[in-house]
């Protein structure tokens, strides 16, 4: 029986990076697993929580719940999205008062899973037959590493990936500076932890940065394309869906 | 308003009461502040394999203690007697050494070129301040930490005796040895005073590097009895 | 102009571009964060403590009427006498009129930060009554008439020649030292001294307060401390409602954890625990002075009331990110740092508490090192919600986001806002880079260029492969 696991894009990337949803589709598939795409799913209500706004999210949790309803694994391309519906979904659930939804969110919950995560956790696969050669550091984003502990699985699946070079990243665990509209409420702090982040990227060697949140990496690009580094940003799917599709001999 | 009613509450009355009001409110509020939050290990810190598990508790307490600038010396029982007459006579500048009423007088009996003062609780703080050193034994000892627990018991005497002077030397039996820090008070009689020492007194309010020596005793001693 | 985008990030400004202050934040938290490490690494059953000690200080906070109770019965029992003072103004008068009852004119202190949050030393200075901190720090900072800016290190924000400076200025009266932390050190040790062996009162704070026995602990490193608690004939602690811990073996988990976290060491130099009096040996009189200052309206807040079973550790500082750029004085309170940012509006509520629940990017370091597990990102984010439920946002920003909320919950709608953004993508991904740009974008675009929007969305795309 083949496996089904429904895509939750998000809408950050739905938007602005299609490109790592493709390649999350391409990885799957050539594992054999059958992607769906719920067609209502929009936004975990991300934003809206970590700024406070709590309370405009709650009928976002709603229709998540909702959109997924029909779906029995769910696999998150956003390391920060997935930490958002464990860490707040059932609490703002049960606010609702609403029975119901809280019964459907703590049923729905365990089932959503990040991309790294669902592919070595879930399926217990290390290899997916990728090939990118270039060198290449890990940024451990603060909600993959600290929220959903997905750091051996990430670091896993790229030193299966054929003719990459996993270089350290010089105090790889400290955050980017993003945070959300952290990044724009407290623009120069945010600019300043950035600086550093960049710093040690160069310091790294590394061509290319990997990460499993393309909103992180929106940050890290926007000062490495600034400061004409030279260096790019990968979300870790773009990194597997790399010569997949090349046939073995 | 209190007083409107001419009944004045106590501010302790006022504080429980508003405690009491805040403890009742919670149960408006029934999902617990840990509802659905994904536990964090610790990640990122090295959680190497716990130094010193096969170590015994005296070696490890005094590599710990080594480690935390205290100097050690070994000695049997018959042995304490010299070592500290040695120990004292290699420091030129301690001219004086009390004693706590309650300590082994044979351990004191060798040494030469020092005045010996027997504390009866009666010398001044500022004569404390003059004396050089002090010789204490100790209640009991952690492994772990490097920690040396005084009690006021009559082998340790009153705290001030070894706090003034510069120089403590502390004679630690091995019976008195506990693993770790969660068995202190089932040795330690804490309806008295008791004072947790761990290496000589330090600073670490300089650019946070740690520096031995501020107000207590500068120069640790610890004689491990077998 | 929203209020809240003042406060933090306006105090923070100067200090971010202050390379002197950077540089000693960061070569002094990077070293405690390495010693740190290395002691919790040695503990295999770290995390079951900090459970421990967690579970320990939520059965105090929810029984802590009954603790209250059982704490004054038991101090009492052993010769102590106890106060009670709602607010800080209280307190303090509690503590200027038992100092006038013993005619003295001056007071040592140890280090404390609930008197720093009673602002003590003012209003005993105002009242005619000098009081001299003894801590070093403590001290650097009172001779410099500074104020702290870090936990457990109050003068972490000056290095040794900055000391050094200060201190030929003050007590070393003109003597030549060397910026040698030793030398330091021995200078403090010889002035304060003779401070010691003469004041008649000691004001200390209180670490953790034992209910059952009465007991209470003061955890510290250079002696001064064990002067203080030991010589003077009359003293007076003071503690917060929250420190206190049911028995002896739950202090001895909060014995473990706190070196650790704090300092880095497996055990710092000196903890001195007393009951009450004790004849023949310290204080003649004990006067313990219990502290509410707006901690029972904290413990009111289910999710804020976690922010009271902190021990003042620090480690959140030393790991936080905007800590280490920003300093202690940015946060405009004497609790700086992550625990300042949750705890500072709970308790102040002032001006500073529409701004510090955003001083921060979430990252969660600050969980992670916390020794008793406070949920710092968690509370952060449930003050934001506070402070905007009171209306506290600007009218445009609060009108955005609820147009977003409400475009994101209706599918169609959400694609109707993207087929938008489609439509303007070519002038958009032109547009000039840097700081020019209005509001937000600008914000992000002083050092960030944006992200180029592509031409199609992902769910166009998949429309496209299914059909």
């Amino acid at each position: 029986m083949t496996r089904k696991a429904s895509l939750f894009v998000s809408c950050f990337n739905d938007v602005l990076y299609p490109e790592t949803a493709r390649s999350a589709i391409r990885v799957l598939e050539k594992i054999g697993v059958e992607v769906e795409f719920p067609s209502n799913q929009t936004c975990c209500g991300q934003i809206h929580i970590n700024t406070g706004y709590s309370g405009m999210a709650v009928p976002l949790v709603r229709h998540f719940v909702d959109a997924f309803s029909g779906s029995k694994e769910i696999v998150a391309i956003s390391g920060s999205c997935t930490a958002t519906i464990r860490e707040h979904y059932l609490r703002m659930a049960e606010k609702t008062g609403d029975l119901e939804l809280v019964e459907r969110t703590r049923e729905l919950v365990p089932r959503v899973f990040e991309f790294s995560e669902y592919l070595t956790g879930v399926l217990g696969v290390a290899d997916v037959g990728s090939s990118y050669p270039h060198r290449v550091c890990y940024h451990p984003t603060c909600h993959s590493l600290r929220s959903l502990h997905v750091w051996d699985s990430a670091i896993t699946l790229l030193k299966a990936v054929r003719g990459l070079e996993l270089v350290d990243l010089p105090h790889a665990e400290q955050c980017c500076g993003f945070g959300g509209t952290f990044s724009v409420k407290n623009s120069a702090m945010s600019s300043a932890i950035l600086a550093d982040k960049v710093a040690n990227i160069l310091a790294s060697g590394a061509e290319t940065v990997v990460a499993l949140d393309n909103s992180c990496l929106s940050n890290i690009a926007g000062a490495l394309k600034r400061n004409k580094t030279g260096v790019s940003v990968m979300h870790l799917a773009e990194v597997l869906a790399h010569g997949i599709d090349r046939e073995e001999a | 308003m209190a007083e409107g009613h001419g009944f004045v509450e106590s501010g302790r009355d006022r504080i429980l009461s508003s405690v009491r009001l805040a403890l009742l409110s919670e149960a408006e509020f029934p999902s617990s502040a840990q509802a659905g939050v994904a536990v964090p290990g610790a990640p990122g810190t090295p959680l190497a394999p716990p130094e010193g598990e096969q170590m015994g508790d005296l070696d490890l307490l005094e590599e710990v203690l080594r480690d935390y600038k205290a100097h050690v010396t070994r000695a049997s029982h018959d042995e304490i007697p010299n070592v500290l007459a040695q120990l004292i006579s290699d420091q030129p500048l301690i001219k004086s050494v009390v004693v706590p009423k309650g300590l082994d007088p044979s351990w004191y009996e060798k040494i030469t070129g020092s005045e010996i003062i027997l504390d009866l609780d009666s010398i001044p703080h500022s004569e404390l301040a003059a004396v050089d050193a002090v010789i204490t034994g100790c209640t009991t000892a952690v492994a772990e930490t490097g920690t040396l627990v005084l009690s006021s018991r009559a082998d340790e005497g009153r705290r001030a005796i070894s706090l003034l002077p510069d120089f403590h030397f502390c004679v630690v039996r091995s019976e008195a040895i506990v693993r770790s820090v969660a068995e202190i008070f089932q040795r330690a009689d804490a309806s008295r005073p008791v004072t947790l020492i761990s290496g000589p007194s330090a600073t670490s309010d300089i650019e946070l590097r740690r520096v031995e020596g501020v107000h207590g005793p500068r120069n640790l001693f610890v004689i491990l009895v077998q | 102009m929203s209020r809240i985008k003042a406060g933090f990030s306006t105090s923070s400004l100067p200090r971010i571009g202050n390379s002197q202050l950077r540089a000693n934040l960061r070569s002094a938290t990077s070293s405690i964060r390495e010693k740190r490490a290395r002691v919790v690494g040695e503990k295999s059953d770290w995390e079951e403590l900090r459970r421990k000690a967690e579970k320990i200080k939520d059965q105090v906070l929810n029984n802590l009427d009954a603790y209250l109770t059982e704490l004054e019965r038991s101090v009492e029992d052993v010769g102590g006498k106890v106060h009670w003072a709602r607010d800080s103004q209280e307190a303090n008068e509690i503590i200027l009129s038992l100092i006038k009852s013993h005619g003295s004119k001056q007071v040592i202190k140890v280090k404390s930060l609930t008197t720093d949050e009673m602002q003590l030393n003012d209003f005993l200075q105002a009242n005619g009554i000098s009081a001299y901190e003894t801590d070093l720090a403590e001290l650097i900072v009172q001779l410099g008439n500074d104020r702290p800016s870090h936990i457990l290190v109050p003068a972490i924000h000056k290095n040794r020649s900055e000391i050094r400076d200060l201190f030929k200025q003050t007590i070393a009266r003109g003597r030549d030292i060397s910026d040698d932390p030793a030398e330091l050190a021995e200078t403090s040790r010889s002035y304060l001294r003779e401070k010691f062996l003469s004041t008649e009162i000691a004001i200390s704070g209180v670490n953790f307060a034992v209910a059952e026995t009465g007991t209470v602990c003061v955890v510290e490193s250079e002696g001064n401390g064990r002067m203080c608690l030991t010589l003077p004939r009359v003293l007076i602690s003071v503690m917060g409602i929250e420190k206190i811990v049911p028995g002896l073996d739950d202090l001895a988990v909060f014995l473990e954890l706190l070196p650790r976290s704090s300092t880095g060491e497996r055990m710092n130099p000196y903890t001195s625990l007393w009951s009450g009096v004790y004849p023949g040996d310290g204080p003649e009189e004990f006067h313990l002075v219990i502290l509410d200052n707006r901690r029972s309206a904290v413990l009111a807040d289910p999710i804020g009331r976690q922010a009271l079973r902190c021990i003042r550790c620090s480690a959140c500082l030393n790991v936080c990110p905007v800590y280490e750029r920003s300093g202690g004085h940015a946060y405009d309170s004497v609790y700086p740092g992550p625990i300042g940012a949750v705890l500072s509006p709970q308790l102040f509520g002032n001006e500073s508490s529409l701004s510090l629940p955003w001083a921060s990017s979430l990252c969660g370091a600050c969980y992670e090192v916390c020794p008793v597990r406070i949920n710092i990102p968690e509370v952060l984010v449930h003050l934001r919600e506070k402070v905007i439920v009171d209306g506290h946002s600007s009218l445009a920003e609060r009108s955005l986001f609820a147009a977003l909320a409400r475009a994101l919950t209706n599918t169609t709608a959400f694609e109707l806002l993207e087929k938008v953004m489609l439509t303007v993508r070519i002038p958009i991904n032109r547009m000039p880079v840097g700081g020019s740009l209005p509001g937000y974008l600008g914000k992000w675009g002083v050092t960030r260029d944006l992200p180029e929007i592509p031409k199609m969305t992902f769910r166009m795309w998949w429309r496209h492969r299914d059909g």
